[in-house]
């Protein structure tokens, strides 16, 4: 099947192969709630329902974007808090929670709002 | 102008196989059949293919990898209008102006459904996008089934077999064939065939 003899560029002539729309979104939550999981998801988890499993890889998808949504509309209340405490200046802090304030940083400011339909941005110039 | 549809293909049994306790839960686990439909577009949309100098512009890129900078460009850009590329480094999340205050989950606050659809009763969204959102592009009524083939699509003979099929029946083979074809797939059907389709091994 993997052969060189042109029929991959014989299809894509004429058909474009896609992932499914709803896997990107799927894919993308997947990505953040496995990467985030340790400093974030799992101990909000084990907060909110005590003595329920958690599952770092096989989350299903809309149990990880209503949290995702959840988290990032709390955002605003503790944002201004945290970049304080992401100063250089600030001091008092350990390496390891400097970290993982940058790190939660990274997650709502960049990683969730960059999930988004991103077709209907497509400029017609592109 | 010919109306646009994509074409769906995945494995047709997984609901069979969880609906069914013990009788005939071996062979529905095997995915042995693959569902195929069409997704129909809601607006007229041209699929005929485009010609510089007597030779089709092919459907895909030969290298799928192709446009990352600008799909990059575009998350960013799409949040914060136009952006001084120079000045930010990927590397450095200071450099990156914050996605959060322009993204959708504020500008079109409330987004509360799940999976995630914005209100299309919602006045922050313009108006452009509330039109679209109405038509509900993506229900069931958009939603044409073909069939469901006797291949397992998730073997790359299956596979295999089932793109030629389309390939013959839409007849993209021949010289005079005149408009594109858009499939849309799972991660690990689409993972299969861009390997196969731009010859990544």
């Amino acid at each position: 099947m993997y052969d060189v003899s042109g029929g991959g560029s014989q299809l894509r002539k004429h058909m474009s192969i896609n992932l499914c729309w709803w896997h990107n979104l799927k894919q993308a939550s997947h990505t953040i709630w496995k990467k985030f999981s340790d400093i974030l998801w799992a101990p909000l988890w084990h907060h909110l329902y005590p003595d329920s499993a958690f599952f770092k890889t096989n989350q299903s998808p809309q149990d990880e974007l209503v949290h995702m949504l959840h988290a990032a509309s709390a955002w605003p209340d503790i944002r201004d808090q945290l970049v304080a405490m992401n100063l250089p200046s600030v001091g008092g802090l350990s390496v390891n929670s400097k970290s993982l304030v940058a790190n939660l940083i990274f997650l709502f400011d960049y990683a969730i709002p960059a999930v988004k339909l991103l077709i209907i941005f497509i400029p017609a110039n592109y | 102008m010919t109306s646009a549809y994509v074409i769906w293909v995945d494995n047709y049994n997984d609901s069979w196989r969880r609906g069914f306790a013990k009788l005939g839960r071996n062979s529905y686990s095997q995915n042995n059949w693959t569902g195929v439909a069409l997704r129909q577009g809601q607006e007229n949309i041209d699929m005929s293919v485009v010609k510089i100098d007597g030779q089709i512009v092919p459907a895909m890129p030969d290298d799928p990898l192709l446009f990352t900078q600008q799909a990059v460009d575009m998350i960013l850009m799409g949040s914060v209008g136009p952006i001084d590329r120079s000045t930010i480094d990927l590397h450095n999340i200071e450099t990156i102006p914050s996605l959060y205050d322009t993204s959708l989950l504020v500008a079109w606050a409330p987004i509360n459904r799940v999976p995630l659809k914005p209100d299309p009763s919602n006045k922050n969204i313009p108006r452009y996008y509330r039109d679209v959102l109405s038509q509900a592009p993506d229900t069931l009524g958009n939603f044409h089934v073909v069939g469901i083939f006797e291949e397992n699509i998730g073997s790359n003979e299956g596979l295999a077999s089932i793109i030629k099929k389309f390939y013959d029946s839409q007849g993209m083979e021949a010289q005079d064939c005149h408009r594109y074809f858009a499939m849309t797939a799972d991660m690990n059907i689409h993972k299969r065939l861009l390997r196969v389709i731009c010859d990544l091994v």
